[in-house]
């Protein structure tokens, strides 16, 4: 065995670990002067390198399961992480109670203030309460979207007919058009380079985008959001603010959670439950068949960033193998040279 | 986690991980994770035996709990390694630990000792 397994053991443990690139590195970095220490003793009784290195690599254990064991360890986060996780959630929340939403001197306020912190957490190493702000900063792409689905809806249906019958104004076509593409751009990446440091933190960033767009689609059927002063509208803004506040609550409890497998089931049933609590009050009385068929949507919405996981990786980005450099055959320094 | 082929089940160690690393990073100063594995080995004379990725994220976890703190160390080599010591809070945690440990193994040798009476005759 060469050091070239060294480097691929590390890797896998890599391939496994869900933390932010600093902790990984610092992890990686730990375990490199482990086994640089642990090779130089093997040498020192008499081992080959290769033979020392095995042995070494058999001491330490299953990649996965050290791996497993420190993302647990690493897993909770402190009080102040989770309130900041539920912070986002919390003032859409009073957005929602108190009616504001509907002034835009409120309403973009609180989302300029939503993007900056988002900015500051993304350029400081992406805290693990980021994730639960990167949403919301999203979300107005999704309310541009919904203003502007008519005119991209009879684009497509011009398109749809060969291109005969009425196009809508084409500068406002492509405007909508191109705002769509840059929006999935946008989006898409977004989500890519989240999933590709742990699809459970993408679930956490998208959760409140089903229950804006839900409640897009119910102000669409009252008319529109800019005629929301329509009385009923009030009922709904103490439902809203009620499933924002409860997703306070379950970001909170995520990021104190420890253990991963607990961490999955606290997300998919505390959006889950608040989609399916909201449904009525959106769409008017459903039967359990149609509330069960909203919870799994939710619960398929809200797992599919692991599918996405499937397709693109986890942690290859542009400096996917970091790792190389703390190990050399060459060179005796376990851990980067400064 | 320990060996599978020893004489006491894995649990039994895997529980007490946590103390024995901090009561030995409050003996030695400016300890590393490679050191206290081979402490424990050597103090243990070979009996309490880890798969030795497992203590790294021990150290982690109780670095978080704030019982021991963790920082980078160049060497004279240019060798760099993550040395722990203890905090305040963990000595606090270490002695009510050790305290809880001693009553409960006395408690133990207690219920056990008729038995080993017993085994003598």
């Amino acid at each position: 065995m060469s050091s070239l397994e060294v480097k691929d053991y590390l890797g896998e443990i890599r391939s496994h670990l869900r933390l932010d690139p600093s902790a990984e590195r610092q992890v990686i970095g730990e375990i490199c002067a482990h086994f640089r220490d642990k090779v130089d003793d093997l040498k020192g009784q008499g081992l080959t390198h290769a033979d020392a290195a095995r042995r070494a690599i058999e001491a330490f254990g299953r990649p996965k399961v050290v791996a497993r064991l420190m993302c647990d360890a690493f897993g909770r986060g402190s009080w102040s992480d989770a309130l900041m996780a539920a912070l986002p959630h919390a003032l859409v929340a009073i957005l929602f109670a108190s009616h504001l939403w509907r002034t835009p001197a409120a309403g973009i306020p609180v989302w300029f203030f939503i993007v900056c912190v988002t900015l500051f957490g993304w350029s400081r190493g992406k805290p693990r309460w980021l994730y639960s702000w990167i949403g919301y900063s999203l979300s107005p792409l999704l309310i541009i979207g919904f203003l502007s689905y008519g005119t991209a809806g009879q684009a497509v249906g011009f398109a749809l007919n060969g291109f005969r019958g009425e196009l809508p104004g084409l500068p406002g076509t492509a405007l909508v058009l191109g705002f769509y593409v840059c929006a999935a751009w946008v989006v898409g990446r977004t989500v890519v380079r989240v999933v590709r440091r742990d699809w459970l933190l993408a679930s956490v960033m998208i959760v409140p985008l089903p229950i804006i767009g839900s409640w897009l689609f119910f102000l669409g059927k009252a008319g529109g959001l800019v005629q929301s002063d329509l009385p009923p509208l009030h009922l709904w803004d103490e439902s809203m603010a009620m499933a924002f506040l409860a997703l306070a609550a379950g970001s909170a409890t995520f990021v104190r959670i420890r253990k991963r497998l607990w961490k999955v089931i606290a997300l998919v049933l505390i959006a889950s439950t608040t989609l399916v609590a909201l449904g009525p009050n959106l769409w008017g009385a459903h039967g359990f068949l149609q509330l069960s068929l909203f919870f799994l949507l939710m619960v398929v919405f809200l797992l599919s960033p692991a599918l996405v996981e499937s397709k693109v990786g986890h942690g290859e980005g542009e400096d996917d193998v970091w790792w190389n450099e703390y190990w050399s055959d060459e060179v005796s320094s376990p851990y980067p040279r400064s | 986690m320990p060996e599978e082929n020893l004489d006491y089940p894995p649990d039994l160690l895997r529980g007490n991980t946590e103390n024995l690393l901090l009561s030995l990073i409050d003996e030695l100063p400016q300890t590393y994770g490679y050191q206290l594995i081979k402490e424990i080995l050597s103090r243990s004379r070979g009996f309490l035996r880890f798969k030795e990725g497992t203590v790294y994220p021990a150290l982690r976890k109780l670095e978080n709990e704030g019982l021991i703190h963790g920082e980078w160390l160049t060497l004279a080599n240019g060798q760099r390694r993550r040395a722990y010591r203890i905090t305040p809070r963990g000595r606090e945690a270490l002695h009510k630990r050790v305290a809880m440990w001693k009553g409960f193994t006395d408690a133990i040798n207690l219920v056990l000792r008729p038995a080993r009476a017993q085994e003598a005759r």
